[in-house]
C-alpha cells in the first residue's frame, strides 16, 4: 500500500483498495462487444463490479458470494434487468435483445471482500443498415467503459464510432499507463452491410462520439467507399456473379461493365497517374511507351489480385488482407523510389558532365534540336542534317550527354509493376466474390476487363503527358536553357517523392485523411 | 502595505457593487460551456501519442485527469495525473507546470501542509499566479489559518476575478461569520460562470448549501435544481436535495434522491443519511444494509491504511455506534486538518464517547469563527445542555433554529424538543 494511495483514500472520505481493483473500490466497469452477423447483432456485455458495488449487489441478492450455484442463478435473473437498460435502436425502433447466457464470477478483492464479473450474451435480429447502441446501466458511476465493434466475414462495417480494438480484453486487463486512453464509451453508432462473399477483415476507422459535437460517421476504407468505379454489394457485377448460369451476352456485358468500372475507378485519386506522367514527361516517352506501361499495369494488377484472392481464401486463417495490402503498397512505393533514384542518378550525372568542370566546345557538343524544330522543318520540307552522336569518349571514358529518352524496357516494366502490384480493394472484392461463388474463371475475365479499363486511363494519362510535353515552347534557345535541362532531373525527383509518399502511406507513417480533414 | 490593503478593499467593494448592479435577480443567468473532461482527456491523449515527451502536453493531460477526478471521485485519475507529473519533474525538477500540478495533487490528497509549501514556492517565482494563490488559500483554510487565507483570497480576486476566486472568498466570508457577504460573493461567482460544467455545478451546490443553512430554503432548492441542469446526475446536487427533502419531512423524495446520488458514488454521508431515512420509514432491512455498507467502507479504509475520515466519524457518532472507530477517524483527520468543521466533528464524537470536557473544548474551537452553521450550534447546544449549562445550551439551539427552523433532519426536531419547557 503506497503512501500516495493512503493519502488519496483519506482525501475524499472514501477508502479504496490498491491492488484489489485498479479502477477504484466503488467503480463499475462496462464492456460491450458488438459482433455483427449477416442477420443479427450479437452482444457480449460484461460488468465488473468492484468491492463496494459488489457488496451492495450481493446484499440485495442476499447470498454468500462463495455460493457459486446461487450466484449463477441470481446473475441470470439480474441479466434481464441489466440488458433491459441496454438499447439497440434501428430506424427509430428498439430491437428486442434475446438473452443467450449469463454467468458471474466472484473473486476476493481488498479486505476479503468480493469483486464480481458478470458476462452476458444476447442476440438481436437486425437487418443491414445503421443502428445505435446505448448502455444506460450505472449512469455516472466511475469505471472503464469500452465498446468494441467487430463482424463476421460476410459482413462489412461501413462506418462505426468504435473500432475492433479491445483494450481491456473484456475487462480482464486495465492499462495503467496514463498515455493509454481509458475509454468512456456508452454509445455506439454503426452502419453495416452484408457482402455476398467473405471479405477481407479491414480495420474500422474511428469516428468521434462526443456528445457535444457528434462527428459524422465516415466510410472506413476503400472497399466500402462508393467512389467512382467501386464494386459494391448490389451492383450489376455482384448480382451477375450470383447467377448460376450465364449466357454469352451477359458475360460480354459483364466484361464491358467491369471495363467501365475499372476506367472510372482509375479516375479516382491515386493509381500512379502522376507517377506515370512524371516519368514519361521526364523521359521523353512516346505513345508506345505509354501503351507498354499500361499493359504492364494491367497484367500486374490482374495477376496480383488473382493471386491475393486465392491466397486469402486459402490462408485466411493465418493472415489478414489488411496486413498484406500495406506491405504490397510499401514494396510498390520503394520500387518507385528505386526507379526514381536510378533516373535521378543518370540524369544528374549527365547534367553534371555538361557542367563547368566538363566543358565542350560548340562544335563538340551541339545543342540538341527540339522536337518542334524537327516538326517545323518537316512541314517546310527542309531536310535537317543528322544529329551528331551524343555518346562519345574523353580519355577512354565513354558517356552520354543525352539527358532525354532514357527509357529502358527494364525501368518501364519496373514502373508498371509498381503501379499495378497494389490491388484495388474493389477488384479484390470482385475476385473474392467470384471465387467464393464458384465463378473463378468468370471472375478472372471480369478482373482482366476491370484492369484493362484501369490501365486504359493510365495509358491515356501517359499519352496526354507525352502530347502536352510537345506543347512546351521549342527552339534551340529553350533547349539549351539550363532550367529546361533541369526538367528531367526535377521529374525524377517527383517520382522519388511520390514513391516515398506511397511508401509512407502504406506503412502508416503518413495519414492523408488527417490532412484532408 | 497599507496601500495594497486599501487597493484590495476598494477593488473588492467595486467588484461586489458591480455584481449587485448587474444582477437584479441573483443567480438568474448561469454560464457554462459543456467542456467535458473526457473531451479534454481524449484530445490531450492524441497529442501525447504524437509527442510523448512533451511536458506541456503531459501537463495538459494531467490537468484534465484532475478535472475528471473532480467529476467522478475516481482516484485512478489522480494516480494517472501523478504519474505524468512525476515524468515532468523527473525530466525537469524545476518545471513550473510540474510543481503547480504537484501542489494541486497534494490538495486533492488533503496533504495541506505540503500543498501550501509548494504553492508558496510557486508564488515566489510568480506572485500573480492566481491558481497558486487559490491552492495556498485552500490549504490555509483547511489548516485553520483563516486570517492569512482571507488575505490570499482577496489577492486572488484582484488578480483573477472569476468563479474560482469569488467562491473562495465567499467560503472564507461564510466560515468567518459574514453570511451576507458570503451569499453576495457566491452569487457573483455563479454569475461569472465557468467553461467547465462541473465547476459551475459544484459552486451552485455550495451556494445552495449556504442559502439553505441561512434559512433561504426555497432559493436553495432552485439553486440545487440549477446545479443539476448544469451537470445532470450530479451526485452532490442530488444529495443536497435529499437533505432538503428530509428536512421538510418528504422522506420518500429524500430517499429517492440520496439513492440516486449513491448510485453515482457511495460516499459514507449518503449511506448515513439513507440509514436514518430508512429507519424513520420503518424499512429496517434497507437501513441495516446501509450500516453494513458503512462498515465495508470503514473496513476498506483500514485495510488501505487510511488515517482519518471526518465524514465517517461524524456518521458513526450520529448513529451512536463504533465510537472507538469514529475517534480513530477524527483524530487521524485532525493531523492535517484543523479547521472549524473538523473541530465540530471532533466535539460530537467526543460527546458521544462520553468525554464531556474535551467535547466542550472542541465545541468552543468549532464556534470560534462564528460560522453560521446550524449544525455547529446544535452540537454545541446539546453539549452545553448536557454539561448542565442549560441556558447557554438553549441559546445555542435557538440560534441554530433562527438560522433555519428546519436546518436538518432529525437535528432540528430534536432541538425544538429540547427547547420545550
Amino acid at each position: 500500500m503506497s503512501k500516495l494511495l493512503r493519502i488519496i483514500l483519506a482525501s475524499l472520505g472514501l477508502p479504496l483498495a490498491l491492488g484489489a481493483h485498479p479502477m477504484g473500490n466503488f467503480s463499475v466497469s462496462h464492456y460491450s462487444r458488438l459482433h455483427f452477423k449477416p442477420d443479427a447483432l450479437e452482444v457480449t456485455y460484461v460488468l465488473d463490479l468492484a468491492e463496494i458495488p459488489a457488496f451492495q449487489l450481493l446484499g440485495t441478492w442476499q447470498i454468500d458470494w462463495k455460493d457459486q450455484a446461487s450466484l449463477a442463478a441470481k446473475s441470470k435473473g439480474q441479466a434481464a434487468e441489466w440488458l433491459g437498460n441496454v438499447s439497440v435502436m434501428q430506424s427509430g425502433n428498439r430491437l428486442p435483445l434475446r438473452i443467450l447466457s449469463a454467468s458471474s464470477t466472484a473473486v476476493e478483492g481488498a479486505g476479503g471482500l468480493p469483486v464480481l464479473r458478470i458476462v452476458m450474451k444476447a442476440e438481436v435480429p437486425a437487418t443491414p443498415g445503421e443502428l445505435t447502441y446505448e448502455d444506460a446501466n450505472f449512469p455516472g458511476r466511475a469505471g472503464w467503459k469500452e465498446i468494441v465493434v467487430d463482424h463476421d466475414k460476410a459482413v462489412m462495417i461501413a462506418s462505426s464510432t468504435q473500432t475492433d480494438r479491445d483494450i481491456s480484453k473484456a475487462l480482464t486487463f486495465y492499462p495503467t499507463d496514463p498515455a493509454v486512453n481509458q475509454p468512456q464509451d456508452v454509445n455506439a453508432k454503426v452502419a453495416w452491410s452484408v457482402v455476398s462473399a467473405p471479405t477481407p477483415k479491414v480495420p474500422v476507422q474511428i469516428t468521434s462520439v462526443s456528445p457535444a459535437a457528434p462527428a459524422p460517421a465516415v466510410p472506413f476504407s476503400a472497399p466500402q467507399a462508393a467512389g467512382p468505379g467501386a464494386v459494391v454489394r448490389g451492383d450489376y457485377l455482384s448480382r451477375m456473379l450470383q447467377k448460376k448460369e450465364l449466357s454469352g451476352g451477359i458475360i460480354l456485358l459483364g466484361i464491358f461493365v467491369a471495363f467501365g468500372l475499372g476506367a472510372m475507378h482509375a479516375m479516382s485519386p491515386g493509381h500512379g497517374k502522376t507517377i506515370v506522367a512524371a516519368y514519361l514527361v521526364g523521359s521523353r516517352g512516346t505513345l508506345k511507351h505509354a501503351g507498354l506501361l499500361g499493359l504492364t499495369v494491367t497484367f500486374t494488377h490482374t495477376f496480383t489480385v488473382f493471386l491475393l484472392g486465392l491466397g486469402i481464401l486459402f490462408f485466411q486463417r493465418f493472415f489478414a488482407a489488411e496486413r498484406v495490402v500495406p506491405l504490397l503498397g510499401a514494396v510498390s512505393g520503394l520500387s518507385i523510389v528505386a526507379v526514381g533514384l536510378t533516373l535521378l542518378y543518370r540524369r544528374a550525372n549527365a547534367l553534371l558532365h555538361g557542367g563547368a568542370d566538363h566543358t565542350h566546345s560548340v562544335s563538340e557538343m551541339p545543342a540538341r534540336r527540339s522536337r518542334i524544330a524537327e516538326l517545323r522543318a518537316a512541314e517546310a520540307g527542309i531536310v535537317l542534317p543528322e544529329e551528331p552522336e551524343f555518346v562519345h569518349s574523353h580519355g577512354g571514358s565513354t558517356h552520354s550527354h543525352m539527358i532525354e529518352g532514357d527509357i529502358t524496357p527494364g525501368s518501364l516494366i519496373a514502373l508498371g509493376v509498381s503501379g499495378g502490384i497494389v490491388p484495388c480493394p474493389s477488384a479484390l472484392i470482385l475476385m473474392l466474390s467470384a471465387i467464393a461463388l464458384g465463378h473463378a474463371g468468370l471472375g478472372l475475365v471480369l478482373l482482366i476487363g476491370f484492369s484493362t479499363g484501369l490501365a486504359l486511363v493510365l495509358m491515356v494519362c501517359g499519352g496526354l503527358a507525352v502530347y502536352a510535353k510537345h506543347l512546351l515552347p521549342g527552339g534551340e534557345g529553350m533547349a539549351s536553357n539550363p532550367a529546361f535541362r533541369l526538367i528531367p532531373v526535377f521529374s525524377a525527383v517527383v517520382v522519388i517523392c511520390l514513391g516515398l509518399a506511397m511508401t509512407g502511406v502504406s506503412a502508416g507513417w503518413i495519414q492523408p485523411l488527417r490532412f484532408l480533414s | 502595505m497599507r496601500y495594497q490593503t486599501l487597493l484590495s478593499s476598494l477593488f473588492c467593494l467595486a467588484a461586489m457593487a458591480s455584481a449587485q448592479m448587474t444582477q437584479p435577480v441573483k443567480f438568474q443567468t448561469v454560464k457554462s460551456v459543456q467542456l467535458s473532461a473526457d473531451d479534454r482527456i481524449a484530445a490531450q491523449e492524441r497529442r501525447l501519442k504524437d509527442d510523448p515527451n512533451n511536458p506541456e502536453v503531459q501537463a495538459a493531460l494531467a490537468s484534465a485527469f484532475i478535472q475528471k477526478l473532480r467529476e467522478t471521485t475516481d482516484f485512478a485519475y489522480l494516480n494517472r495525473a501523478a504519474t505524468l507529473v512525476d515524468r515532468i519533474l523527473t525530466a525537469n525538477p524545476a518545471s513550473y507546470d510540474g510543481l503547480r500540478l504537484s501542489a494541486e495533487i497534494e490538495t486533492h490528497r488533503h496533504n495541506f501542509p505540503r500543498s501550501a509549501e509548494l504553492a508558496n514556492r510557486l508564488l515566489q517565482k510568480n506572485p500573480s499566479d492566481s491558481g497558486a494563490l487559490g491552492m495556498l488559500g485552500d490549504s490555509l483554510m483547511e489548516m485553520g489559518q483563516y486570517e492569512n487565507a482571507g488575505k490570499i483570497y482577496e489577492r486572488m480576486v484582484m488578480i483573477s476575478p472569476n468563479l474560482a476566486s469569488y467562491n473562495r472568498l465567499a467560503y472564507y466570508k461564510f466560515v468567518t461569520g459574514d453570511k451576507q457577504k458570503a451569499l453576495d460573493w457566491m452569487a457573483t461567482a455563479v454569475q461569472a460562470g465557468s467553461p467547465t460544467a462541473e465547476n459551475l455545478a459544484w459552486c451552485l451546490v455550495e451556494f445552495g448549501d449556504m442559502l439553505f443553512k441561512t434559512g433561504h430554503t426555497a432559493d436553495a432548492h432552485i439553486v440545487y435544481e440549477r446545479s443539476l441542469e448544469a451537470l445532470p446526475g450530479y451526485h452532490r446536487a442530488l444529495a443536497a436535495l435529499g437533505r432538503e427533502y428530509a428536512a421538510e419531512g418528504k422522506f420518500d423524495e429524500a430517499q429517492a434522491s440520496f439513492l440516486k446520488a449513491q448510485t453515482v458514488i457511495p460516499l459514507p454521508e449518503y449511506a448515513g443519511s439513507l440509514d436514518a431515512i430508512y429507519t424513520k420509514m420503518g424499512r429496517s432491512t434497507e437501513a441495516e444494509q446501509q450500516r453494513q455498507l458503512l462498515d465495508v467502507i470503514e473496513k476498506l479504509g483500514r485495510v488501505n491504511g487510511e488515517k482519518g475520515n471526518r465524514t465517517l466519524a461524524l456518521v458513526y457518532a450520529n448513529e451512536n455506534r463504533h465510537l472507538d472507530l469514529a475517534m480513530q477517524q477524527i483524530t487521524g483527520e485532525l493531523e492535517t486538518r484543523k479547521d472549524v468543521y473538523t473541530y465540530d466533528a471532533l466535539s460530537w464524537v467526543l460527546f458521544r464517547s462520553g468525554k464531556q470536557k474535551e467535547a466542550e473544548e472542541a465545541s468552543r474551537k468549532a464556534l470560534s469563527m462564528h460560522t453560521p452553521e446550524p449544525m455547529f450550534l446544535y452540537h454545541a447546544g446539546v453539549i452545553a445542555m448536557t454539561s448542565g449549562d442549560k441556558s447557554a445550551g438553549k441559546e445555542l439551539l435557538t440560534q441554530a433554529l433562527a438560522l433555519n427552523p428546519e436546518f436538518s433532519w432529525p437535528e432540528a426536531s430534536d432541538a425544538k424538543e429540547r427547547l420545550l419547557p
